[in-house]
């Protein structure tokens, strides 16, 4: 090897003195290489000539300039040989991270849809979550709660309401509890607020059987309910009542505030933690139940705590010794009296209610987590389809060492990145979609109340959901990106022909996918409207609309029993003499209004069958006109008219309860004797109405019609039917109650059709969230499906240009192009269609009128589905018409 | 392109490619030999050091020295290769240039035809 030639040494001297120390090697090297080459292919001339002139144009000064801006950089030992990105684990994924962001930030479009979407799905997923964590996985603030019982009577459901004096041959007759209580909700008044406050009235040690120590002040003294001198009328407000009522002040002990116009001392506040024995249902205040010793309630909820050593066995064995004796002292036939323990470590909200909450709940995550599911899929779609115009990038990068791990992280780190956006993002649109969801009060009797704002287990949820789903929709292109073979995609393959084929790929299973999973929810959301529009078909039994109505207590203002009923007839000669009013009445309740009010009746000319004294109806106490303002037919006989104070009470029916009694629907009652649990007297049957729903359209309790006249009822509702605004006229009725007396309690003020509404809830939410769902899912895969198609046109692009260019119809190419996507449709469609037939079969529980496979719904959602879809095939199919065959096969 | 990002010169984005091109062999000699046969821009050995020296103070190359080689009377290389910015900055480039040239062939094509109506 010949010694390479050495540049002149005079210039050479003068680069070097020219040159800052830290460029002299690079910089002197440089030239000197270059010189040796120039020599070695030219003349060592015309090497010297071109040394020099690149000295004379060396620009020291902005060499040195630039040199300064580096800070040091290029200084011995600054980071000589150091290469940043070859080790470490930290370093790679802040680059990794910071790569990401920089990409993300040069596409805001599809940062913004992906985000978006994953927001909506990860949000609908955490509201839904929420909901189950007040309900079923908060700590409902009971001491021990596998130490203490819900005590229940068996009857047609495990959890019937147990009676007083039940309570106390419990309470008296067992050793097992330490402690034993019963409680019941009701609405009362405080002070002169015309709002419902739901309390609880206990009897016995009900803060011992919960475990609860008041925050503030003190518990009940046991027996302060028996005291029936009423001596000292105390309070204990819940946390929640304190903060909103009494400011949070601890002064509010010893304050007195007059509940149902009594005066009460405040004796205690209750810890924060405590929901109360029905989580969701706020009671406000908590009161010495004094009435049921006297009325004999039988509306009473049981409970005990276990005393110390004592086993559930031994408390169950005392149970039944305690029913036994019960049972011995009631007359024959009477049904034969049964308790039943749930223990409170397993109830969530209310064991009858946990039967019908759960499914809901599990309906509800079987959605949400459908259209997780479809955001998900159409991102995996998405990030398939970029990583695969980024093939060449990875190959490159592979080529160059960058390994597999690497790229599969950096996509990984992206979907990673989006996820999380999208988790943060969907953390605050649920707690703005609850916050609206529960700000709407229903039309409930008693106050819902749940706590949902994002404590640390639902942003744990949250996060662990978001991490899923970005781990869900990046696993796949990672994958095919690290599957890439680096040569074959390097050397170009992509322009071939054959690139296009293979309607089969990830992707298109992806479609398959999504279209079969928005089929799934569009047919939910169908079947559920298909179930309200049923629903609206059926006759309610009354008219509700035109009625408006108001309620007014003359009991909790303290008017003695004798002056309501004058009271009454006041208030509805002023409502009639309204302008607009046709008719007005009193009544203690309106069908669809929810509610559980039952009285016993059965026949005299018959036994009553072994273990069933009474059949219980559903009852309303009705006023004069009763019947004609809330629209109820009477089909035959009359209504109640005005009854005289003695001899045998005037009954109206239902046909369905017709039907119990005498087993035959078309049997006419009317002028029959029958006996009634709330009447010494007897009843008589002067008349029947068509069946009337009580509870929900799908529902046909008993119903029974009582006259108010012979009974003293508070509160009750004022009806008044007539054309204009129901709201105003309730406004009305309001007013004119207030009127009359300012101190009277009257609330709720609403339209028949607004109270009606609440029975149909349920089925309304859930058409309307399936169906919004169910459109976000369709219009999600629609997306998918168009750019698979506009993919698949853009990779063929030559195929189609030659196919053009030999004569091929255009509207065939369209078809060609279309093929492939509507296979895939296709596809989904029937798969879709299996899964929602087998779905459906599980929705029928919720469903009015309507078989969960309803095949009207299903062929219109499918035909719906195809139409959609093919318009989101045909829309990048059409590009393939106007391809122009020579470009296509000039450009790649 | 977003505001952050600094703008390339023309030479810069030349000597980027040149970088990028050269992949592990980059350094003055070569990058400036990269540049002339290539790009047809004969530019000095000191311009190109200084068009190295702002790349990298951008943070779009990095560099490092390498051993002293007898080829060079025993004087070290600076070696250089793009960073992730570098890669970024190149290829925003080079879509902001495609983004302009969509279409645009045929229209090239017709006015080099001499075609008046092009355009």
């Amino acid at each position: 090897m010949p010694v390479p030639a050495e540049p002149p040494r005079l210039a050479e001297a003068l680069v070097r003195l020219l040159l800052p120390p830290e460029l002299e090697d690079a910089v002197a090297g440089d030239l000197a290489e270059e010189f040796a080459e120039r020599a070695r292919a030219g003349s060592r001339v015309s090497a010297a000539l071109w040394y020099w002139g690149q000295l004379l144009r060396l620009r020291p000064i902005r060499l040195r300039r630039q040199l300064r801006r580096l800070g040091g950089a290029w200084s011995p030992g600054g980071r000589r040989a150091v290469r940043t990105t070859s080790s470490g684990f930290i370093e790679p994924t802040m680059e990794t991270l910071k790569q990401t962001f920089r990409r993300l930030r040069r596409e805001p479009g599809f940062a913004t849809i992906a985000v978006l979407s994953l927001a909506l799905g990860i949000g609908a997923n955490t509201a839904v979550f929420s909901l189950v964590n007040v309900l079923f996985l908060q700590d409902r603030g009971i001491y021990e709660p596998e130490r203490a019982v819900q005590i229940y009577r068996v009857g047609d459901s495990p959890y019937w309401s147990i009676s007083w004096p039940w309570y106390r041959e419990i309470r008296d007759g067992t050793t097992a509890f330490e402690a034993v209580s019963a409680l019941r909700f009701v609405p009362v008044r405080i002070g002169d607020r015309d709002d419902v406050v739901s309390a609880v009235r206990v009897s016995g040690d009900y803060f011992g059987v919960m475990g609860v120590q008041p925050a503030l002040g003190r518990a009940f003294v046991p027996g302060e309910e028996t005291d029936v001198e009423r001596s000292s009328d105390v309070v204990i407000l819940s946390h929640d009542y304190w903060l909103r009522f009494e400011g949070g002040s601890p002064a509010v002990l010893g304050r007195e505030i007059r509940v149902n116009a009594r005066p009460h001392t405040v004796v205690g506040v209750l810890p924060p933690d405590f929901q109360g024995s029905v989580s969701g249902v706020s009671a406000g205040v908590y009161l010495p139940d004094h009435g049921a010793v006297t009325s004999r309630a039988d509306n009473l909820w049981g409970g005990g705590r276990l005393a110390d050593g004592a086993t559930l066995r031994q408390a169950e064995t005392e149970l039944a010794v305690v029913a036994a004796a019960i049972n011995a002292g009631r007359p024959e036939g009477a049904t034969p009296i049964e308790f039943n323990m749930v223990l409170e470590s397993g109830v969530h909200v209310q064991p009858g209610l946990d039967e019908a909450i759960a499914p809901m709940a599990a309906l509800l995550f079987g959605v949400v987590g459908l259209v997780l599911l479809i955001a998900c899929t159409n991102l995996a779609s998405f990030l398939l389809a970029r990583a695969s115009d980024r093939k060449k990038e990875f190959a490159v990068r592979m080529a160059l060492g960058a390994g597999r791990g690497r790229v599969v992280r950096q996509l990984l780190t992206e979907s990673t990145i989006l996820s999380v956006a999208g988790g943060v993002c969907g953390v605050i649109l649920s707690w703005w979609g609850l916050r609206l969801l529960l700000s709407v009060p229903p039309a409930l009797p008693v106050s819902v109340d749940l706590d949902v704002s994002p404590g640390l287990r639902i942003l744990a949820f949250t996060l662990v959901v978001s991490l899923l789903a970005g781990l869900f929709f990046g696993v796949f292109p990672a994958l095919q990106a690290s599957r890439s073979e680096v040569a074959p995609t390097l050397r170009d393959e992509s322009g071939g022909t054959t690139g296009g084929r293979g309607t089969w790929n990830l992707r298109g299973v992806l479609v398959v996918a999504q279209v079969a999973l928005s089929l799934v929810l569009l047919a939910g959301a169908g079947l559920f409207l298909r179930s309200l529009a049923q629903a609206a078909t059926i006759d309610p039994g009354f008219d509700p609309e035109g009625l408006a109505m108001v309620t007014v207590d003359p009991a909790t203002t303290g008017y003695e029993p004798a002056e309501w009923a004058p009271l009454y007839d006041r208030l509805l000669a002023r409502a009639r003499a309204l302008p607009g009013v046709e008719a007005a009445a009193a009544g203690s309740r309106v069908p669809l209004q929810l509610g559980n009010y039952r009285t016993g009746v059965r026949r005299t000319d018959v036994e009553p069958e072994p273990g069933r004294e009474y059949w219980f109806a559903q009852v309303v106490y009705a006023g004069e006109g009763y019947f004609e303002a809330t629209g109820t037919e009477i089909r035959r006989g009359r209504p109640l008219g005005t009854p005289d104070p003695g001899g045998p009470v005037p009954v109206v029916m239902s046909r369905s309860l017709v039907d119990r009694l005498w087993n035959d629907p078309a049997f006419d009652p009317v002028g029959q004797p029958v006996r009634l649990s709330a009447s010494e007297e007897g009843g008589l049957v002067v008349g029947v109405t068509e069946t009337v729903h009580v509870n929900g359209l799908g529902d046909d309790e008993a119903m029974i019609y009582l006259p108010m006249a012979r009974f003293e009822i508070s509160p009750v509702l004022l009806l008044a039917r007539g054309s204009g605004s129901e709201a105003a006229r309730a406004e009305e009725l309001r007013q004119l109650a207030k009127e009359l007396d300012p101190d009277l309690y009257v609330h709720s003020a609403m339209s028949a059709e607004r109270s009606a509404g609440l029975a149909l809830f349920l089925p309304r939410m859930a058409a309307g969230l399936l169906a919004s769902f169910g459109a976000l899912a369709l219009l999600m895969a629609a997306i998918g499906l168009y750019g698979v198609v506009g993919y698949t046109v853009r990779r063929r692009e030559k195929e189609v240009g030659i196919r053009i260019s030999l004569g091929a119809d255009r509207g065939d190419v369209v078809r060609l192009m279309m093929k492939g996507g509507l296979v895939l449709v296709g596809t989904g469609v029937a798969a879709g269609l299996v899964v929602a037939l087998a779905g459906g079969r599980l929705l029928e529980r919720f469903l009015y009128g309507v078989s969960g496979t309803d095949p009207l719904t299903f062929a219109g959602i499918a035909v719906v589905l195809l139409g959609v879809a093919a318009l989101a095939a045909w829309l990048p199919a059409r590009r393939a018409a106007r391809i122009e065959p020579l470009e296509a096969l000039r450009s790649q | 392109m977003p505001r952050d990002e600094p703008t390339l010169g023309d030479l810069e984005k030349l000597t980027l490619l040149a970088v990028l091109r050269l992949g592990e062999t980059a350094y003055g000699a070569s990058v400036r030999k990269e540049l002339a046969e290539r790009a047809g821009r004969s530019v000095t050995v000191s311009t190109v050091y200084v068009t190295l020296m702002r790349l990298e103070e951008k943070g779009l190359v990095e560099s490092w020295l390498g051993e002293p080689t007898g080829v060079r009377g025993g004087k070290a290389k600076r070696h250089f290769r793009l960073g992730p910015e570098g890669a970024a900055a190149l290829r925003s480039e080079r879509e902001t240039l495609e983004r302009m040239w969509e279409d645009m062939e045929e229209r090239l094509v017709r006015i080099e035809a001499g075609d008046a109506r092009a355009g």
